[in-house]
């Protein structure tokens, strides 16, 4: 048994190593803006650059509060977007100096919290192999391709923290703190509310493994039911994304609005299959969609390979989330994988005794990754929209 | 006292069983405009006339 101070002694030293490998990754981030500064010989700040696509809605919506009527030309509303990040980016508004411009809090937030996530994911990594100091897990949150939206105005970082404090908790078996954790990434994306079947699992490997009865089953549904803290634990998930859902009966009239909303985006292609068969034939978007595609398949092959791990809950939470994007289509779906943190679970499991792999992986991300923010801050390039 | 706070918390469980059903019922009875329905319920019409 380690005593506490020797304890408090290593959480500090992976904070400062975590650090130091953010910092890495947002020196990157920041010479990449200057190359592109000089080579189209302009001044925009770093923050500016970011500032595109979806990170103008998010604004919007911190600043104006959201819309009770669908724009007249585009169809498009912002009740698209749900409520926990610009709620927090209009609280610190209101408590930080003027000075500060929505979009920078909003950077500032994303930021905050992918290195949370980072330092949480090493310490969700240490409980199940004690003896890995797990930092590639916070490189990878870090650095890998399309880990760009967690530094911009975007919900991923957020959500990536909600889910990674999700796992560590039940990691833990803080079934209740997890459920609390649940709650806040449901209420920052709607992918967050399946969490609830990953705390279902979870709690019942806590109480007989991976043997499953009738038995058993039973045994675990009633002892959901006996137990008052428990079930409040699992019915407080979905808590903030039904207020949201009511919160937009009584602003539009519809309490699915921010489903329907998505026909004036495109259409749906109504299932996985679909599609995947779809975006990788008829490629309506050209070679983004075979990209976008094939980047799901690549998702889906990692969380199947989670399942052969016995990582049921991280599998199930990865699959049913990417699941409902797909569902509709699989434009920006790169974004939602790498927005999971089940995948990161995956990766890590895959390559933590593959030296060799794990080095080509490292220099390929930072690569990608640079070119990645070079491409966004030309903001021409679709594919990773 | 254990046992009565253990039973009390059934309350806001039951509370919240309510909430989802009666938000899950709302859901099917929209108060939208014949435009919105058309558009984005129903899709029996392919562009927004708002």
């Amino acid at each position: 048994m380690k005593k506490t101070g020797q304890r408090t002694g290593e959480n500090i030293k992976t904070a400062a190593t975590v650090f130091l490998i953010f910092v890495l990754s947002r020196l990157l981030l920041t010479f990449v803006a200057c190359a592109y500064n000089y080579m189209t010989q302009g001044y925009a700040k770093t923050w500016d650059l970011l500032y595109k696509f979806d990170a103008l809605w998010y604004v919007d919506i911190a600043e104006n509060g959201y819309q009770s009527v669908p724009n007249s030309v585009t169809g498009y509303a912002n009740y698209a977007f749900y409520p926990f990040y610009p709620i927090v980016l209009r609280f610190m508004k209101c408590i930080l100096p003027d000075r500060f411009a929505t979009n920078q809090i909003g950077v500032i937030v994303s930021n905050l919290c992918t290195l949370i996530a980072g330092y949480v994911a090493v310490q969700t990594v240490r409980i199940k192999y004690a003896e890995d100091k797990g930092y590639f897990i916070a490189f990878l949150i870090f650095f890998a391709p399309h880990t760009i939206y967690f530094s911009m105005t975007y919900t991923e970082a957020m959500f990536l923290m909600f889910t990674a404090l999700f796992f560590y908790c039940c990691g833990r078996k803080h079934f209740f703190l997890a459920a609390v954790a649940a709650f806040f990434a449901a209420f920052t994306r709607i992918a967050g509310v399946f969490l609830v079947f990953s705390l279902l699992l979870f709690e019942y490997e806590a109480e007989y493994g991976w043997s499953v009865s009738r038995a058993k089953l039973s045994g675990f549904i009633k002892g959901i039911f006996a137990r008052p803290l428990r079930l409040f634990g699992l019915l407080i998930c979905p808590l903030g994304i039904f207020g949201y859902f009511y919160y937009l009966y009584r602003l539009v009239g519809d309490a699915w609005a921010s489903a329907h909303i998505q026909v004036a985006w495109h259409n749906s292609y109504g299932s996985v299959l679909r599609t995947l068969f779809y975006n990788l034939l008829d490629s309506g978007s050209g070679t983004s969609s075979q990209y976008w595609a094939l980047y799901a398949i690549f998702g889906i092959a990692m969380f199947a390979y989670l399942c052969y791990k016995k990582e049921f809950a991280a599998a199930i939470f990865g699959f049913l989330a990417v699941g409902i994007s797909l569902r509709t289509d699989a434009i920006a779906i790169a974004r939602y994988i790498m927005g999971n943190f089940s995948i990161y679970i995956a990766l890590y499991e895959l390559l933590r005794n593959r030296q060799q792999i794990k080095t080509v992986v490292m220099n390929i991300s930072i690569i990608v990754t640079g070119l990645m923010y070079y491409m966004w801050f030309a903001g021409e390039c679709y594919f990773i929209f | 006292m254990k046992v009565f706070l253990k039973a009390l918390l059934y309350v806001p469980c039951i509370g919240l069983i309510a909430f989802y059903l009666y938000v899950l019922a709302l859901g099917f009875y929209p108060q939208v405009s014949e435009q919105y329905r058309a558009y984005y319920i129903d899709h029996t019409v392919s562009v927004w006339q708002g």
